[in-house]
């Protein structure tokens, strides 16, 4: 596979780092501490952080596009729901100011968007989001050959074995997930959050709604979460809490209260960044649209850090203890997994 | 420093997060305590009134509308209420069960403050408190996130004094 993001002179492919922004200040501290590139949203259900007082306006937009073009990093838009019946244009719309902006890539999911994408505005570069869930070379050759897709973002329930099998065959640079919050992973596919709402990522652009969340806290010091009303989790007194999902509730199962689907937990791969180069891999995305730009800064920070200290040396390289605890502090439920990643029986 | 394991290498875990936060000794919070709640919240209408004219003006708070907000800062002894009307804030008086209810300590506000620390995590580690209206919660959350410390007056003095304080605090309080 021959594609821009590899370096004929070092023979390596270059881990371009994305970073997440869901305002001006964010953007800023991403291009600030080391990123390749940025990638917003705007202010509407296009895309997968629909939150109150979050993303980017056109003037947001286009004063955070200038200050990361000045400074020769790149900006891409996720505009990575599924359209509804009755409110295509709204992705229509998200896609022509996406153009007016030139943005760097439009990140995309629906097929019906990109084909809207890719008719009326050929030039313009997109990557497939992994809300659209494709797994395997043929999916991608599909995406690449119907709308022209440049890069694809693969689902973390891969293992690092099957992203390698996929990298080697795709017809397009691949993208990874690097660092940030994970939930079930069955991206683009996941109802949990419609069940208990009637509104999920895929069609309402954010998976337990702030309106349907209740956070009540108890005179003894326990937290408890609701969403529209159902209790989904309850924390003891200073024990760490995570985001109000239903994926990390815990739930009664023949008799035992437990995280029945998953604890609340963030992925790291900072000691798997020589394997995801050598396999390939051309970006490392760091999730992270809803957090502040203290947690953008951060994690730009030691992402940066750690993938310029691995290229110097990949055989040698070794993710630093430091990079780790502070990495941790800001992860759901103060711990971090390798996930999918390291899931040898996949 | 923090006390991390590695479970079979792919598992992270903070074991004993330290919650020696810096806070505030309970004789430092009487001068504070001793003002009534109305006047002390007048005052910081009134500065926040200033500092944040310019996004005031150009309708950035009017989320704020026939929404009341209760804060508490707790080693600090401080309760206040605020609202917003006629396009500036306005003191309204403390509740227990607010539209938007927020909590936590001095040296935690002031980490927020001054961008140090990301809100999301604070509330994980159970230092920063919110109830009632959860969107509401990610309005004020995303309006402070989002600012442009330039539209804000007096904000290097502001910095400036909560870069020392923050300082203070960590050798101090802790």
């Amino acid at each position: 596979m021959l594609n821009s993001y590899f370096n004929f002179t070092s023979g390596e492919y270059i881990l371009e780092l994305v970073c997440p922004a869901g305002n001006l200040p964010s953007l800023k501290a991403a291009v600030d501490n080391g990123a390749d590139a940025v990638y917003i949203g705007f202010k509407d259900d296009t895309n997968a952080r629909h939150f109150a007082g979050l993303n980017f306006n056109d003037k947001k937009a286009l004063s955070g596009l200038n200050y990361a073009k000045e400074r020769g990093v790149k900006v891409f838009a996720a505009i990575n729901t599924y359209a509804q019946t009755g409110g295509f244009i709204r992705w229509q719309q998200a896609v022509d100011r996406a153009q007016e902006l030139q943005l760097d890539a439009l990140i995309l999911a629906d097929i019906g968007v990109m084909d809207y994408a890719c008719e009326k505005y050929p030039d313009l570069r997109l990557h497939l989001s992994v809300q659209a869930s494709a797994t395997n070379p043929e999916a991608l050759e599909f995406y690449h050959r119907n709308f022209n897709i440049q890069r694809a973002v693969l689902p973390r329930v891969l293992s690092v074995k099957q992203v390698e099998q996929v990298a080697q065959f795709s017809p397009v640079p691949i993208e990874v997930f690097g660092f940030g919050s994970l939930c079930v992973m069955v991206e683009g596919r996941c109802l949990l959050s419609s069940y208990a709402t009637g509104r999920s990522p895929n069609t309402y652009g954010a998976c337990s709604p702030g309106s349907h969340v209740q956070w009540q806290e108890k005179a003894n010091g326990v937290l408890e979460t609701r969403l529209n009303n159902v209790l989904i989790d309850r924390f003891q007194e200073g024990e760490k809490a995570g985001y109000p999902t239903l994926c990390k509730g815990r739930f009664e199962v023949n008799k035992h209260t437990f995280y029945a689907l998953e604890e609340p937990t963030s992925l790291n791969t900072l000691s798997l960044l020589p394997q995801l180069q050598k396999i390939g891999v051309t970006a490392l995305k760091i999730e992270g649209r809803q957090r502040s730009p203290a947690y953008v800064a951060l994690v730009t920070q030691i992402l940066r850090d750690a993938i310029d200290t691995m290229k110097k040396d990949p055989e040698h390289y070794q993710a630093k203890d430091e990079w780790m605890d502070e990495l941790l502090k800001v992860s759901e439920g103060s711990q971090t997994t390798l996930g999918a990643y390291h899931r040898p029986w996949q | 420093m923090n006390t991390t394991t590695a479970t079979q290498d792919s598992m992270r875990k903070i074991n004993k997060y330290p919650n020696k936060q810096p806070i505030l000794p309970a004789l430092l919070a009487i001068p504070v305590a001793s003002i009534p709640e109305k006047y002390s919240a007048k005052a910081i209408v009134k500065s926040l009134n200033i500092m944040l004219a310019q996004s005031l003006d150009e309708g950035d708070l009017d989320f704020l509308e026939g929404q009341n907000v209760s804060v508490e800062i707790v080693d600090l002894k401080l309760k206040f209420g605020l609202s917003l009307g006629d396009g500036i804030l306005i003191a309204s008086s403390w509740q227990t069960k607010d539209s938007l209810n927020l909590s936590g300590n001095l040296y935690d506000f002031m980490l927020l403050a001054s961008r140090k620390e990301d809100s999301d995590a604070l509330f994980f580690h159970r230092r920063l408190k919110m109830e009632g209206s959860t969107n509401l919660g990610l309005e004020v959350k995303n309006l402070l996130d989002g600012m442009d410390l330039d539209t804000v007056r007096f904000h290097k003095l502001l910095d400036f004094a909560l870069h020392h304080c923050i300082k203070v605090f960590e050798k101090l309080f802790k």
